[in-house]
């Protein structure tokens, strides 16, 4: 995979990728499902309560008419969920032996980028709260850092949150591990 | 004492309504163009975040094929109209 949008260091390497769970844009998948039963829908409530709608002539084969816009409907709920999927994809944390770089898609051409060395790293939260988000395995991920405003990195709806805390912790080890070789000791 | 009936009428529509062929191939291409602009959009977006990531990949793959396959159909309604 290429990484070169990240800008990595030359002997850095992205060893996790983490991202929201499928289920956060699930609801306007099936928004956007219903959306397409949904001429369905009023064409069989027009012949119930206003048939004379159907009485207007039309000089060509209706049924073509009607599969011509179908389609252009069709094609604009496509466009809409590819929007929200590229907005679901794009948000993502990607932990790499030295740092969490944090990408949050907010919407198309609105993109926020912050770095957080893991040395910087007071602490790592993870909240599964839910049946659902149990069964399925998603949570929310909060890094608290030991900048001077104590600003802390928040995503919601994270896949597999207890391996995304474990290898963070893990980095996090190693990284002061290499900081403290024989340990955090002072001398008298 | 007997309670007057209320009774909705609507207006009859007889209207020939002309849709012409060439005014379907103009709505055509208008959403042509508007799809095409939204799915450099799209594209650009995949292919300078995406990192070459398998999930793009299959996203772009699906997303062209079917979009393809609509417009293909809608092209094919205008000729069957």
């Amino acid at each position: 995979m290429a990484y070169e949008a990240l800008h990595l260091e030359k002997d850095e390497h992205v060893i996790l990728e983490v991202r929201k769970h499928w289920i956060v844009f699930a609801g306007h998948a099936i928004g956007l499902i219903f959306c397409a039963f949904l001429p369905f829908i009023i064409f069989t409530f027009l012949k119930i309560y206003a048939p004379q709608v159907f009485s207007i002539s039309l000089p060509g084969n209706v049924y073509a008419l009607g599969l011509f816009f179908y389609t252009l409907w069709l094609l604009a709920l496509w466009l809409s969920f590819f929007v929200d999927w590229t907005k679901y994809y794009l948000d993502v944390w990607y932990v790499t032996e030295k740092r969490i770089i944090i990408i949050e898609q907010k919407y198309l051409f609105d993109r926020e980028v912050s770095n957080v060395r893991f040395d910087k790293i007071q602490d790592v939260t993870i909240e599964v709260d839910g049946f659902i988000p149990t069964m399925l395995k998603f949570g929310n991920v909060k890094v608290q850092t030991a900048s001077e405003d104590n600003f802390n990195f928040f995503m919601t709806t994270v896949r597999y949150p207890e391996e995304v805390r474990r290898v963070i912790f893990s980095q996090h080890n190693e990284i002061g591990d290499r900081s403290f070789p024989f340990g955090n000791t002072q001398s008298s | 004492m007997t309670i007057p009936k209320l009774t909705l009428v609507f207006p009859h529509l007889a209207l020939n309504l002309i849709i012409s062929t060439p005014a379907l191939v103009i709505i055509l291409l208008g959403f042509f163009v508007i799809y095409a602009i939204f799915s450099l959009v799209l594209y650009y977006h995949w292919l300078s975040y995406g990192m070459g990531n398998k999930g793009i990949l299959a996203a772009e793959g699906l997303y062209f094929m079917v979009s393809v396959f609509l417009f293909v159909i809608s092209a094919l309604a205008i000729t069957y109209y």
